[in-house]
């Protein structure tokens, strides 16, 4: 039998010359549509080449005075990024096992599935206007806005993740004579509690990065700041904003990136 | 089950306990559908009596594990009857067609919580009793973590209830699944081919286990086996499945050449049930 499997699992992954043709001629099509209807050029690339050198060339040498403003907004980017996602995960949690066909009822699935769905659909720029619109200027719209973001981010791997457990746990718990949140609790829990906090650490080091752009919009943070000297041609001053923020984003990378290889 | 004894033909009262007991199992014309499957189990009888050590054989897919978890009460009855007459060993009764009788059960893969420790999912054993807000946290009765630390000794794991079960081989594994089951301390144990994933020497090693507590505990064993000499030598009954049906159930000594084709249709038996 184990022959007639491998050449099924082989025929359904085989793709014939035509196919490839196809797929090419299809990526082809998407890539004029879209550059003509953008107008990508690559002749204007090459002439920005000399504006852009000249803009890397302002930026040298970094002018320090820029560093202690920076340095003291980089730290309330992460404390944005840190509060929205915590904030963000505490109310995602539940959503998403409501969301999760394995575990909920129907009826309970589709509206919590579609409203996930929406509020994963608003960038996370638009939720930080809403929020400036409603609360005010500052950092606090920004601890909003990463945490609706997070919800709508985190909430699909969660419940995705609670959808791929291993029935026949759930299934052996269950055969105790458990109660549904004692099976949750054993069964569903010990299986997605990892995928939970490798997502959280991966949203972590997201929201970090999209935080260091919410002082655009007026929500806190070194985007401000950024937006400030590049706008004024502050190109030096520019220069140590992204100098101090690239290594503070790089270490929280590898950070999180080596702690959840260790825990999934 | 009222009254305190029978009348026999001659019309003298014996005592209850003397008299033959009731099947613990009756599966009276039992059909069980999937959505997909109909019809995974077809026009199955069966008794299963307090004691006895059963096999259960057939060749892949045709309805082992399905007729395992209908008796757990896991999987629905269509048609047919299911009549379980069991008392727990802490002297619970269950009678009727419940949902989750006082049936144990242990997995072909184990099925346990990886990343909790040995105890832990020993104590998973007795949610149906503790079950609430102590088991959502976690805070079983001291008296059942002592029967869990008796039942790890049992299996021959002490000293390692605290370690994390992915950190333990598949035959250790397979222990913390038995104990588990030991610890609903119910009179029926089902075992769905509790050694198909074990190397040879390990497989020994977990139906000797098997074999010595349902001696010195008294529960009925219902196991579905993959090796005929495991077959022979640890159950005194067998039950063939074929095509979701009982074709064969008879003492095991009568497991002959006949009854195997039977079974098995003849082609596949050498290649899956290496004869003894």
């Amino acid at each position: 039998m184990r022959w007639k499997l491998s050449s099924e699992v082989a025929t359904l992954w085989t793709i014939t010359p035509v196919r490839k043709l196809l797929v090419l001629a299809v990526l082809v099509v998407l890539f004029i549509w879209a550059a003509s209807g953008t107008g990508f050029s690559i002749s204007a690339l090459l002439m920005g080449v000399s504006n852009m050198a000249e803009f890397l060339a302002g930026m040298f040498p970094p002018n320090t005075a820029a560093a202690g403003p920076a340095w003291k907004s980089l730290v309330e980017t992460v404390q944005i990024a840190f509060l929205g996602s915590l904030i963000g995960l505490i109310l995602a949690f539940l959503p998403s096992f409501l969301a999760a066909r394995n575990v909920s009822p129907v009826w309970l699935t589709i509206p919590f599935r579609s409203l996930l769905t929406v509020i994963r659909t608003i960038p996370i720029i638009v939720w930080a206007l809403l929020f400036v619109a409603a609360v005010g200027l500052g950092p606090f719209p920004g601890i909003l806005a990463t945490a609706m973001y997070t919800v709508g981010f985190v909430s699909k791997l969660f419940y995705e993740a609670i959808e791929a457990v291993d029935t026949s746990q759930v299934e052996a718990v269950r055969s105790t004579g458990a109660s549904r949140v004692s099976v949750w609790r054993y069964g569903v829990l010990p299986q997605v509690a990892p995928h939970f906090l490798g997502y959280a650490l991966y949203i972590f080091e997201y929201n970090v990065r999209a935080a260091t752009v919410l002082g655009i919009v007026g929500a806190g943070g070194i985007g401000f700041y950024l937006l400030h000297y590049m706008r004024s041609f502050q190109y030096d001053m520019a220069a140590t904003v992204i100098l101090i923020t690239l290594p503070t984003v790089i270490i929280i990378d590898g950070a999180s990136l080596y702690l959840r290889k260790k825990i999934v | 089950m009222s009254g305190s004894g029978k009348m026999e033909p001659m019309g003298r009262i014996i005592p209850l306990e003397q008299a033959v007991p009731p099947p613990m199992i009756v599966l009276d014309g039992v059909y069980v559908d999937y959505p997909n499957h109909p019809d995974a189990l077809r026009d199955v009888s069966l008794k299963l009596h307090r004691g006895e050590r059963v096999a259960l054989i057939s060749p892949s897919g045709s309805g082992k594990s399905t007729l395992l978890k209908t008796i757990n009460g896991l999987l629905p009855v269509a048609r047919g009857t299911r009549t379980i007459n069991l008392r727990g060993l802490n002297g619970a009764v269950s009678l009727g067609d419940t949902t989750h009788p006082h049936v144990s059960m242990v997995f072909q893969e184990f099925s346990l919580a990886q990343r909790l420790p040995v105890l832990t999912n020993v104590l998973i054993g007795s949610l149906g009793r503790v079950g609430g807000w102590r088991g959502l946290f976690g805070i079983f009765p001291n008296e059942d973590r002592q029967r869990a630390l008796r039942y790890i000794d049992a299996v021959g794991l002490r000293g390692l209830e605290h370690r994390r079960v992915a950190q333990l081989s598949s035959g250790q594994k397979q222990r913390v699944a038995i104990a588990r089951a030991l610890m609903q301390e119910h009179e029926l144990l089902l075992a769905d081919e509790p050694v198909a994933s074990l190397d040879n020497r390990t497989s020994y090693s977990i139906l000797d286990l098997l074999a010595t507590l349902q001696k010195e505990l008294q529960f009925t064993l219902l196991i579905s086996l993959h090796d005929l000499d495991h077959v022979r030598q640890y159950c005194t009954r067998v039950i063939g499945i074929r095509h979701g049906r009982i074709v064969f159930d008879g003492p095991t000594s009568t497991l002959n050449d006949h009854a195997l084709e039977t079974i098995f249709g003849g082609g596949d038996i050498v290649d899956h049930y290496p004869r003894a």
